[in-house]
Order: C-alpha cells, then structure tokens, then sequence
C-alpha cells in the first residue's frame, strides 16, 4: 500500500514539475492577460479580427509555459561564440514545433508578398487610373514613414529599429512585417516583428478615430465641402495595362520593393485579365485566408513577454500613433496644395486616404466630407490615393531596406 | 549603435525624392496612356455605327424583333433591352413608342447626379 501511494505522490509530483502551472512567472500572466485584451478587441470591437485574432491568440500560446510551439533561440541565427551566422532551417524543421514552421514563411519573407497577391487581386485600381494625380497623394501620405524614422532617432533606436518603427506609418500590416522582419534578422534589439504587427495592426483598426480630428484640424469647413468631378471610365485595356506597367517601372526604379510590387500587380494581373477566373478566386479567398492564418498565429508567437515588458515597446507604441498621425496630416496638407494648385477642383480630405489603410482610410475619408455635405460622395475619389498608398508604401519599404542594409 | 544626424536626415531626403519620383513616373506613364485611350474612344465614338442608329431609330416592335439577332455588341444589346422594356409598356396601354435617342448620364457634359442617383450613392455609402 505505502508503495502504491509513493509511485501516486511522485507521479503528482512529476506532473506538477512539468505542468505549466509550476513555470508560471507574473509576466507570463501579463501577457496573458494582454492576449486577452486583444481577443476583446478583435472579437467584441473587431478591431481588425482577421489579424488581431490570430496573432492574439499566437500571443496566448506562445506565453503559456512548456507550450514548445515556438522557439525564439532557433532564429537568432547566433552560434555558441554569439557571432551571426544566419538561421539553420535544418534545426529548425528538426527541432522546431508547429509555429517555428510555420513562423518560416515570415522569415524568409514569404507570407507578406502571398498576402500582397490576394490583395492585389482584390483591388480595383480603376479610380487611380482615372485620376493618376492621387499617386502624388500616396506619395506624401509617406511621410508619416520618414518622419517618424527621424523620431525613432531621437529616442535612441540603430537604423534597423528605427527603419522598422518607421515602417509602422505605412499603415500597411504585410508591409511592416516583411520590413521589421528584413531589417531586424542578426540585429541585437528589444523590439521584433511581432511587436511591429501588434502595433500596425492595432493602429490600422484604430485609423477612424486617429484620422478625423487631424482631417478637421488641417482643413477649413468650405474645403471639407468641395465637390469633386465624377472619375471618367477606364477601359479594360488600361485595366491590363497598368500591373504590368507598374511592375516594370518600380521594380527598375526600386528592385528592393519589387516581391512587395511584383506579387500584388501579378494578382491585380489576374483579375483584370479575365482569363485567369478560378486562380483569381483562389488568390483572393483560400490562399489569403491560409496565409492569414499562418502569418498572424505565427507572428502573434512572436511577442513573448521579454519583447512586450520592456521601455522599447511603449516607445513603439507611441511611435507608432505618431507615424498614422504624421502619414495622415502629410497626406492632408499634400491634398490642400493639390487643392490650391487645381483651384478648388480637388478635396483635401482624399489626401488622408493615402496611409493605404484598405478602404478604412478612404471610408473615413467619404464619413468626414459627408458630415459636411451629406450629398458629397468622396469615397470613390478617396480609393484613388488609398491604393496609390499601397504602392507608396511598398516603395518607401523598398527604399528602407536599400538605404539600411546598404 | 546610435545613428548620426546627417545619416538620418540623408535617409529622409533619399526615401521623399524616391517615393516622388517613382509614383511621378508612375502619373505621367499613366496619365499618356488615359490621353491615348480617351483619343482613342473618341475616334471611335465619332464614326458612325450603322447597326446602332438602325436599333435606336426603329420603332418598338421591330426592335423586339431585333433582339433575336445575336450581337456581340455590348452597347447595342443594353439599347435592345431598353427598348424591349419600353415595346412592353406599349404593349400594356394599346399605343406604340418610339426610342429616339440613348445617352449616358456619366458623360463629362452632365456631371450632375440625379436625385435619384444620388439617393442611390447615398445609400451604398452610408454605411462607411
């Protein structure tokens, strides 16, 4: 009998040495309890759910103890004597868990141009075509990107951090993880893609709140009311036309931006062709939605508690809402120019539109004209700029990674 | 390793002109290609098309019948439909009516909406 109860107690013994129960410290339960927030967020406020909630819950798995679904130490790429050697991905199919695997898409840079493709099949450029002038918008919406990169300078980050802080106003989630993830690889620093993605994310669901009190702010009531001229049509030849263009131009412009550029005008490509019915339908629901999943739970294990307790990430966090505000009034004032240069033809507001952002940006971008008029439809005005951002950004990211890496 | 302030403002500087001047090249290639295109549909607008002056000036039955013939013609069908709806309010009250003339509403001379497109805009983007 007494046997029988000592194999009972050393087994409960056993179970709690190895239960998570037992390694659990307080900073585990903090990013816990994060998770939990962001699950709110995502599911209650849907706060962006396609993404928060897969990295939220990528959060929740990788701070439960023992979880062995990912290993931080298998990406250094550090060898014993601490010196960069790049990352084995021998190890890390040998050793890894689920998450490392997949966690591999991120790291060597393929989810982000996948997610760019089902996004570039989904998109409709036709209202850029129409009105090529709101390039210039997505353009200066930019500057939300290198403002912020000079904040990020003054707060003491290398050019690797602050690059990928920076990279955080062109609110755009895919951009700003292949950036962050390019930039910090072998780079000692307490920040890590998956702090970025939070952040990105985070913001972008936030982008109707932070966007309309600086919209009132840099524009006057009568500029707010402008009436803009209805786009003309564009033909199905220019539909065709512009990916391949855009393609061309950028990718021997900036050859950095190009698996950003290339992958969403390869799946622009295939929609506007015509010719191409069931792959475009696939690259816009089942691909995108697969990667989704992979780069969000993959990205979400990434924030384990020694990356989000600690000084850097509230320094990002307040980086980051400075980089949507900067992005947003660049855009802003950039449109009250155009505006003037046009003498009142174009609406300051579209100019917001250009953070990319969507169609949040340009849905606040209609919400804000129409408190002012409601008869005054900017939305198809405000795309114009919104999806030149997405071009801008991957241009702004191309030119990051040149100018950073060398 | 902290950066240096030349660095950074160097890397503004760089990161503004690129961004302008690959989306500018982006708005004149663009903005050639839209000159093109609408030169284009103008040559083509300004020809005259036998088959569509045939279906607008025909009286309504005969248009009916028209709608039989296979056309690959995009416009000349919507034009065929429409008169088709409108031989049906002729066949309801006894009397015939005559499509003399199709335009859209689109068109860079009638910008304006009407009130009831613009009760349909208003709905489609109420909720943004």
């Amino acid at each position: 009998m007494s046997e029988v109860l000592k194999i009972f107690t050393e087994t409960l013994k056993d179970l709690w040495m190895t239960s998570g129960l037992n390694a659990l410290d307080y900073k585990d339960i903090i990013m816990i309890l994060i998770s939990f927030l962001f699950m709110y967020l995502a599911i209650v406020k849907q706060f962006e759910p396609l993404l928060l909630l897969p990295i939220s819950f990528g959060m929740l798995l990788t701070n439960l103890p023992f979880s062995e679904m990912y290993h931080p130490d298998l990406f250094t790429g550090l060898n014993a004597a601490n010196e960069y050697v790049g990352v084995n991905y021998g190890d890390v199919l040998h050793d890894g868990g689920i998450i490392d695997i997949l966690y591999m898409g991120v790291k060597l840079q393929i989810f982000p141009p996948l997610i760019f493709l089902g996004i570039g099949a989904m998109t409709d450029f036709a209202p850029l075509i129409a009105n090529p002038k709101s390039f210039l918008l997505g353009a200066a919406a930019q500057g939300g990107i290198f403002f912020t990169f000079i904040g990020a300078a003054a707060l003491g980050f290398n050019a690797a951090e602050a690059g990928s802080i920076a990279i955080i106003g062109g609110a755009d989630g895919p951009t700003a993880i292949f950036v962050s993830t390019k930039l910090l690889s072998g780079v000692k620093s307490d920040i890590n893609t998956g702090t970025i993605a939070l952040a990105a994310y985070t913001y972008m669901a936030l982008v109707p709140i932070i966007q309309p009190p600086i919209m009132k702010a840099l524009t006057t009531k009568k500029e707010r009311s402008i009436v803009m001229q209805q786009l003309r049509p564009v033909t199905k030849t220019e539909k065709v036309i512009f990916p391949i263009a855009v393609t061309v131009i950028i990718a021997l412009l900036v050859p950095s931006a190009t698996p950003l550029v290339g992958m969403l005008m390869f799946g622009n490509l295939l929609k506007e062709s015509g010719v191409c019915e069931r792959i475009t339908k696939t690259a816009q629901n089942e691909l995108m939605n697969i990667i989704t999943i992979f780069l969000g739970i993959s990205v979400g294990a990434t924030t384990t508690s020694d990356k989000i307790i600690n000084p850097a990430f509230l320094k990002v966090i307040v980086l980051g809402v400075l980089a949507f505000a900067l992005g947003t009034a660049s855009g802003v004032l950039f449109g009250k120019l155009m505006c003037k240069a046009t003498n009142g033809k174009v609406n300051p507001l579209i100019g917001s539109a250009g953070v990319s952002a969507v169609p949040m940006a340009a849905r606040v971008s209609q919400k804000v004209g129409a408190q002012e008029d409601p008869t005054n439809f900017l939305l198809m005005h405000a795309m114009g700029p919104n999806v030149a951002g997405v071009i801008g950004s991957a241009v702004a990211a191309g030119v990051l990674l040149s100018v950073v890496l060398g | 390793m902290q950066m240096e302030w030349t660095y950074v403002i160097a890397v503004v500087i760089t990161g503004f002109t690129v961004v302008f001047l690959a989306l500018i090249l982006l708005v004149l290639f663009i903005s050639v290609m839209g000159k093109f295109f609408d030169k284009k549909k103008q040559e083509n607008s300004s020809k005259p098309n036998d088959d569509e002056t045939k279906v607008v000036k025909t009286q309504v039955p005969t248009v009916v019948e028209n709608i039989v013939v296979e056309d690959t013609d995009e416009e000349n069908t919507i034009i065929a439909v429409i008169s088709a709806a409108v031989a049906m309010l002729g066949f309801k009250d006894g009397k015939q009516y005559q499509l003399k003339s199709v335009k859209p509403i689109n068109s860079v001379k009638t910008r304006k909406r009407s009130a009831w497109a613009n009760a349909n805009a208003q709905e489609n983007t109420n909720p943004f």
